[in-house]
């Protein structure tokens, strides 16, 4: 990595950390992922509950908050004329909007390790049993993968759209309506990025949601994210700011 | 005089809901996904086919709840003020432009929720009673006060959003919850399902009535909160 690459980088990870709604919703995130790893775990979900089980199941539910981390990260750039101060310190666009993807991605990364690991070490109080450390650390690697890049086809798709409310109630219906909806009875939802994802973070999934291997799941989630970052770039770069 | 206040204090707002392409996103929301699902489901036998859709199709009316509240305090890419200061300088008297808002958000909450129930029923040959139909259409309307008065307390639309549509889910967190403590049948959107769902795996039994009334309650004390914040707070 140039010098330069590192304070492009270095300038946009200051503005995320600095940014109260990151930090809140990181937080929320955390103990929302945590409340929920109890209630599966005291449940029981069908098929008998392992930690893993239980730990893993929030994720479904707490990918909510790495949506809104997403879609925050970027329009916050929209309010308050912030964008303009940006593009005045790095003029370059195409740099501005990757530094601020890698920059978001190094953020949700951290914060999806610390979320998964906490909800599994919940779940193994509840549940009174103990994860294998292989397939803990596989189930943390996987969930972890899946919300980074969720994180960023968020954060894409609010650069496209460049409002809050209307990315982020797009995103949250296809990913809690439309998107199990269609996963239920067609056949082209094996594609979609929620579905395709699913055995990343829950390898005990059947059906459709079970239909890719984690690998090949991951392949398919990760062409959404380069198709949506390569749309948001070219947006960004010809619109004006 | 009161009355004519009001009554332009209510047309005013019905022309700012109109006026936001998010209200009519929403709109599309609410028709499209549910009837969508009953194109898809068209076979369904179900005594519930064509209500089950519409209990997801109600994320239209959570939209647009929101949105009624958020856009008045936050609108990105706009630098100079918020609405909100606007919309008292117009409508000075601060209960009397919540109760027009309410107003207006039950009357298009009401004729999107008709319209939707209708094509989807239609849509799904559901022959159901109207008593169903008018229980649904009442779910739509309290779910968008129920999202108005959460963001009138927040002033952001994003928690209320995700927690919400988040609920609104094939498997809902409040349903979750209910496996947990009988007491989450109380949820209002767990009670208010009660209205035109007739098949719930819910360890409680609640008549229509009773549950529309349970819902009902919820709304009324968080647009009670409501009303109390914002009738004190700076605009």
């Amino acid at each position: 990595m140039s010098h330069d690459t590192r304070r492009w980088i270095h300038a946009e990870t200051t503005k995320l950390w600095s940014l109260p709604a990151t930090h809140l919703t990181a937080l929320g995130t955390l103990v929302a992922s945590a409340m929920l790893a109890i209630a599966f775990g005291a449940a029981g979900r069908p098929g008998g509950t392992t930690v893993l089980d239980a730990g893993l199941a929030p994720v479904g539910y707490t990918q909510v908050g790495f949506i809104i981390l997403g879609v925050v990260a970027v329009t916050s750039e929209y309010s308050g004329g912030q964008l303009r101060t940006t593009l005045t310190a790095m003029p370059r666009r195409t740099t501005q909007h990757l530094a601020k993807l890698v920059s978001l991605a190094q953020f949700a990364l951290l914060a999806a390790v610390i979320t998964v690991l906490a909800s599994i070490v919940v779940a193994g109080v509840v549940v009174g049993d103990q994860a294998s450390l292989t397939e803990a650390l596989r189930g943390i690697g996987g969930a972890a993968g899946y919300l980074t890049l969720t994180t960023l086809l968020s954060a894409a798709v609010a650069a496209i759209v460049r409002r809050t409310i209307p990315a982020l109630a797009g995103l949250l219906v296809h990913y809690f309506i439309a998107g199990p909806l269609l996963r239920d009875r067609t056949d082209f939802a094996t594609y979609l990025p929620d579905t395709a994802g699913y055995r990343m973070w829950f390898p005990g999934a059947t059906g459709r949601l079970g239909a890719l291997s984690p690998l090949t799941g991951a392949a398919v989630v990760l062409a959404w994210v380069v198709l949506a970052v390569a749309v948001s770039t070219t947006a960004f770069r010809r619109r004006d700011a | 005089m009161r009355a004519v206040r009001a009554l332009s204090a209510y047309r005013g707002e019905l022309s700012k809901l109109a006026s936001l392409p998010s209200v009519w996103a929403a709109c599309l929301v609410g028709v499209v996904v549910p009837a969508g699902v009953a194109i898809i489901n068209a076979r369904s036998t179900s005594v519930d086919a064509g209500f089950q859709e519409l209990a997801f199709g109600v994320v239209g009316v959570i939209v647009l709840g929101v949105v009624a509240a958020s856009s008045e305090y936050f609108v990105d890419g706009e630098d100079n003020g918020r609405q909100i200061t606007t919309s008292l300088t117009v409508v000075p008297s601060r209960t009397r432009f919540l109760l027009a808002k309410i107003a207006a958000v039950t009357t298009v909450a009401t004729a999107l929720a008709v319209v939707a129930a209708v094509i989807t029923l239609l849509l799904i040959g559901q022959a159901a009673g109207l008593s169903r139909m008018f229980g649904a259409v009442v779910y739509w309307v309290l779910t968008a006060l129920l999202a108005f008065g959460m963001t009138l307390l927040t002033r952001n639309g994003i928690i209320p959003l995700a927690l919400l549509i988040l609920n609104t889910s094939v498997v809902t967190v409040t349903f979750l919850l209910a496996k947990i403590t009988t007491l989450a049948v109380y949820f209002p959107d767990m009670a208010g399902i009660r209205m035109f769902i007739t098949e719930v795996d819910l360890p409680v039994r609640l008549s229509p009535v009773a549950g529309g009334a349970v819902m009902a309650a919820w709304v009324v004390a968080l647009l009670v909160a409501g009303f109390a914040t914002f009738r004190r707070r700076d605009a």
